[in-house]
Order: C-alpha cells, then sequence, then structure tokens
C-alpha cells in the first residue's frame, strides 16, 4: 500500500480540484494513510490501557479517574466561564514573563558573550544563583512582592531568565571565528561585524534559550499557582485534588500540556520566520 | 605607473611564546612578489605558510621583519595595518556567512566600506557572479548551493573589493577531486582576465605548479624558504599542461624537496595543526 504519493497524483490534485475539495481530499487521504492509521492506534492504546488499569483498580492507578469521567468532565467544565478565566489567567501570566524574561535576558547575553569585561564582572554572580531551582525561590518572592500576580510572574520571569541569558551568551561566544575574520578581512568595522556577524550568528542559540525557557515558564506557573492560588490552570488542578473532584486533575494535566505545547509551537514558529536561512529548525 | 599588488616581505619572522617556550613559526623568511604574478606557497602541515598569510593580512603581528604592499609597509614588529579589502583573504573552511544569501555575501564588501551605492553594487555584483557561472543563484542561501559553487561566491566576494592582493588560504582543500579541477580550470581562466597579484597556499604540489607562476616551498617548522620553483609554463593552460613534459619536471624537483622535509617533519612527530 502506498504511503507516499506519486508526484502525478499532486499535480493532479491542484489541477482538478477547486481549494475546498482539496482539503477535503487531502484530509480524507491523510485517514487512510497507514503511517497516520498506526499513529491514532498508539494513541487509542494509551487510552484504553488506562481504561483497563482504573477500571479494575490496578495499584498504584486505583483512584484515578477513568478516560470517559474524564471526558465528561471537560464536556461539561470547559465551555464555562470559570474554566476560560483560569486559562486567560495562566496564559498571561506566561506571556507577561516569558516576555519580560527575553527584553532583559537576550540583550544581557548578548552583552556578556560580547564584551569580557562585563562578563568578569557579571558572570559570577549569574553562576552562583543559576543552580538554585527556581520552585525554591517561591517563598522569597511571595516575602518579596506583596501582589500574588507580581509574585507569580517573578517565578514565571526567573523560570525563563537563566536559560536566555546563558544561551545568548553562548551563542555570541560560539560564533565561529572564520566569520568574523572574514568580515573583517572585507572592510567591515568592529559594529558592522556585531551587526552582521555576531548577531544572526548567535540568533540559533538565542532560540534555543528561548525554546528552554518557555518550557520552564509553564513549570513555574503551575508551581506557583498552586501554592499562591487565585486563578489559573495549575490553581485548578490543584483545587480539584482539594476539592475531591479528580476527573478535573487530568483534564488540568491536559489543559496544562496542551496550553504549554501551543506557546512551545509559537516560539519556534517565530524562529522559523527569522532564520530563513536554517530549514532544520 | 607603477601596478599595483607589489609585495615584499623582507626577513620577516613570527615567534609564538605560549608558556615562555619561543615557538618559530616562520623563520627569516623574505620573498617578493611582482604585480600581477600567481605565487604560491607550498609545504608540510604546520611549516607556518598560514602564519604568512596571516602577518601579510593583517591578522598577526610580525615578530621581526618587515612586509611592504606597494612600497606602503602594512606590518613591523611595531605596527601592522588591520586586515582590510586590499589584502583580502579567502579561507580555507569557509566564511560565506549562511545567514546572508549569494548576493547579500557578495555585496557585503563594498556596502561596508560604503565605496559604492547599492544598486552600483549589485549589479557589478551580478556581473561577477555572471562571469563565475552562477547566475540564477543570487538569492539563494550559502547552504543551499554545491561546495564548488560556495568557493567560486567567496572567491567573487573577495574581488568585488579590488584588492591589490588576493590572500587564497588553501582555498580548495575541502573540495573533492573532481570540483578541485572545475576550480582550477575557473581560477586560471578568472587570473588571465583579471592579472591581480594572487598568493596561493596549498599543500597540493600538483595544484601550486599548475596554478602559479612561482612556487615557494617552505621547510618544516621553523618555516623558512628551501626552494623556489619558476614555473615557465605558458598561459593560458589547460588540463593536458599536468601531464606534459616540462610539468613533470618541475613536479619532481618540488617533490624531491617537499619529500625531505616531510620526513623531517614527520619524524619529529608533527601533528597537523587545526586551522
Amino acid at each position: 500500500m502506498e504511503v507516499t504519493k506519486k508526484p502525478e497524483e499532486e499535480t493532479a490534485l491542484y489541477r482538478e480540484y477547486s481549494p475546498l475539495q482539496r482539503i477535503i481530499r487531502k484530509t480524507y487521504l491523510a485517514t487512510i494513510n497507514i503511517s497516520n492509521l498506526r499513529k491514532i492506534l498508539s494513541l487509542v492504546g494509551v487510552v484504553i490501557l488506562w481504561h483497563i488499569v482504573s477500571k479494575y483498580k490496578i495499584p498504584p492507578f486505583s483512584r484515578v479517574p477513568l478516560p470517559s469521567e474524564v471526558l465528561l468532565e471537560a464536556i461539561k467544565y470547559v465551555p464555562t466561564h470559570m474554566f476560560l478565566t483560569n486559562v486567560t489567567f495562566s496564559m498571561g501570566r506566561v506571556f507577561v514573563g516569558f516576555t519580560a524574561a527575553c527584553v532583559l535576558g537576550i540583550p544581557l547575553g548578548i552583552f556578556l558573550g560580547w564584551k569580557r569585561h562585563v562578563k568578569n564582572v557579571v558572570f559570577p554572580a549569574f553562576e552562583m544563583l543559576r543552580p538554585i531551582p527556581v520552585i525554591s525561590w517561591i517563598p522569597l518572592s511571595v516575602i518579596m512582592f506583596p501582589l500574588t500576580e507580581q509574585s507569580i510572574i517573578f517565578l514565571v520571569f526567573l523560570g525563563a531568565f537563566f536559560p536566555i541569558v546563558l544561551n545568548s551568551m553562548l551563542g555570541v561566544e560560539g560564533v565561529p571565528v572564520n566569520y568574523i575574520n572574514g568580515a573583517l578581512s572585507l572592510g567591515s568595522k568592529p559594529n558592522d561585524v556585531f551587526r552582521h556577524v555576531i548577531l544572526p550568528g548567535a540568533l540559533p542559540s538565542v532560540f534555543t534559550g528561548m525554546t528552554v525557557g518557555m518550557g520552564l515558564t509553564w513549570v513555574m506557573v503551575v508551581a506557583a499557582e498552586m501554592v499562591a492560588g487565585g486563578y489559573g490552570l495549575g490553581y485548578m488542578t490543584w483545587e480539584s485534588y482539594i476539592l475531591i473532584t479528580y476527573p478535573r486533575i487530568i483534564l488540568g494535566m491536559f489543559a496544562i500540556g496542551s496550553a504549554g505545547y501551543l506557546f512551545s509551537t509559537i516560539v519556534r514558529a517565530i524562529g522559523t520566520q527569522m532564520m530563513p536561512w536554517r530549514k532544520l529548525f | 605607473m607603477k601596478k599595483k599588488g607589489h609585495v615584499e616581505i623582507k626577513n620577516v619572522s613570527k615567534i609564538y611564546d605560549p608558556l615562555g617556550v619561543n615557538v618559530i613559526a616562520a623563520d627569516n623568511c623574505s620573498m617578493e612578489i611582482n604585480p600581477g604574478e600567481f605565487m604560491a606557497v607550498v609545504g608540510p602541515s604546520g611549516c607556518g605558510k598560514t602564519t604568512l598569510l596571516n602577518m601579510i593580512a593583517g591578522f598577526d603581528t610580525v615578530s621581526r621583519g618587515e612586509i611592504y604592499v606597494d612600497d606602503v609597509c602594512v606590518a613591523s614588529p611595531t605596527m601592522h595595518l588591520t586586515p582590510g579589502p586590499d589584502r583580502v583573504v579567502v579561507f580555507q573552511l569557509g566564511a560565506l556567512f549562511p545567514w546572508k544569501t549569494v548576493l547579500e555575501n557578495v555585496t557585503f564588501g563594498p556596502l561596508m566600506q560604503g565605496t559604492m551605492g547599492k544598486k552600483e553594487v549589485n549589479e557589478k555584483a551580478k556581473e561577477l557572479l555572471h562571469i563565475a557561472g552562477l547566475e540564477g543563484f543570487e538569492n539563494e542561501y550559502p547552504m543551499m548551493i554545491s561546495s564548488g559553487m560556495q568557493r567560486r561566491v567567496e572567491i567573487v566576494r573577495a574581488l568585488i573589493n579590488e584588492p591589490s592582493i588576493l590572500l587564497l588560504d588553501e582555498p580548495f582543500r575541502a573540495l573533492d577531486a573532481m570540483t578541485k579541477s572545475v576550480m582550477h580550470k575557473y581560477l586560471l581562466d578568472l587570473f588571465d582576465v583579471i592579472g591581480k597579484t594572487i598568493l596561493f597556499i596549498t599543500h597540493d604540489l600538483d595544484e601550486a605548479i599548475y596554478l602559479s607562476d612561482r612556487v615557494f616551498v617552505m621547510t618544516t617548522r621553523p618555516g623558512k624558504l628551501k626552494k623556489w620553483i619558476n614555473v615557465d609554463i605558458p598561459r593560458p593552460r589547460d588540463i593536458k599542461v599536468r601531464v606534459s613534459e616540462r610539468f613533470l619536471q618541475l613536479r619532481q624537483e618540488a617533490l624531491d624537496a617537499v619529500h625531505e622535509e616531510a620526513l623531517k617533519a614527520f619524524e619529529r612527530g608533527e601533528r597537523e595543526l587545526a586551522r
């Protein structure tokens, strides 16, 4: 059975069908495609396995809700205003914290990589703070910031800040000296070298830092919300445990995972746009 | 009026002092390159040929001796001119900017120096790329084109600055034999047309004799001039030259010189300096 389409079929698609028909036809072909079927089978298999271990109370899953219960809870709860509020709060915090980390972290990282003297002054302090797990900053953050919102955003910021600064700095330092020498040989002044060689050369590492940082922001927002409370997907998940509405725990987990995946995809898409010379990002 | 591109190296030495141990990279080298001459420098790995090129280009300081380009002192123990487009270098491991298209790469030099307007330099770049056989690829990124094409773009990128002297540091080292032979033809044709002074560093003897007017054979570290070889094969040269009698004679001469040095280097346990 064919897994890839022959070129003639591809062109035939574009010649004979209208755009709507193309979409329908492509979707249909995707569903009967055997490798896609295998992927769907794997996901279905996981759900079936989950159902079995919950229903027959196999430890340690004896108190885990059934997939059907989670689905029902989703149908009931997702359209509500409360859910939307929770989603909005979490996403807002992540957005603000992450943006702040980029705005402060990327220039700082680049500066540290470009100027050795600045690095000698700033980097030791930075490296002393970096190994501290950001989650352990939670109590300090609560003391430092009177408002819950500020406190949570600060923790989100911290989560993304360290990888962004580090990767930006390493990106600048890792620009191959060949490119710098090539630019100098062609008559560039140091400022031109910075703009045309260092910055584009460091860009892939900057985006690596942003991607890693984005992952950590979601960890932080959930952890901070569980402790500090006051709306948010993390708070909702924790609350479901307190209120003994267990299906909502699983729903919360799925929601957090999906939101994190969405945000990471957005960062990656921005990266691909800004670095058109890299086909493999 | 004297033609541009006269290079004179007078008793130049380069001494590194990494850990208090004197390492002599180039020892009392002297050579004179006439304007419009194609000079090759050959030697075993680690003999200091790249150091010599770096000193002319301005990437390295000179410990002793002086270097003059067109009667202007570009390097001496007390000063050296920063690298510039009059002595432009094409590196061994490519230095084409991967984040710029071919056209942007080629126009980089003149635009950075401010010597030409954008429209003017774009036209000139397109013309030179056409001569190099690369028209149609102006808006491609370097990763999309083959390595032979990349080398050609780099040479065009260097040439568009109208340098006094073109410095090539083993530019074809990373190419396979077939691509290399095409690049040799391209360089020979180019040289016949533009006639600029070229300094070509290589470890490949055949390449050196085939391309150049004179070959300067260096000893192993500390690098000294061992032998001059005047390549008196007339231009334009084609591929048949490589099996002609004169070529084989010159090759034998050069091989004898280099082989002796290579044995010495091997016995001393030299390891290839990663460049």
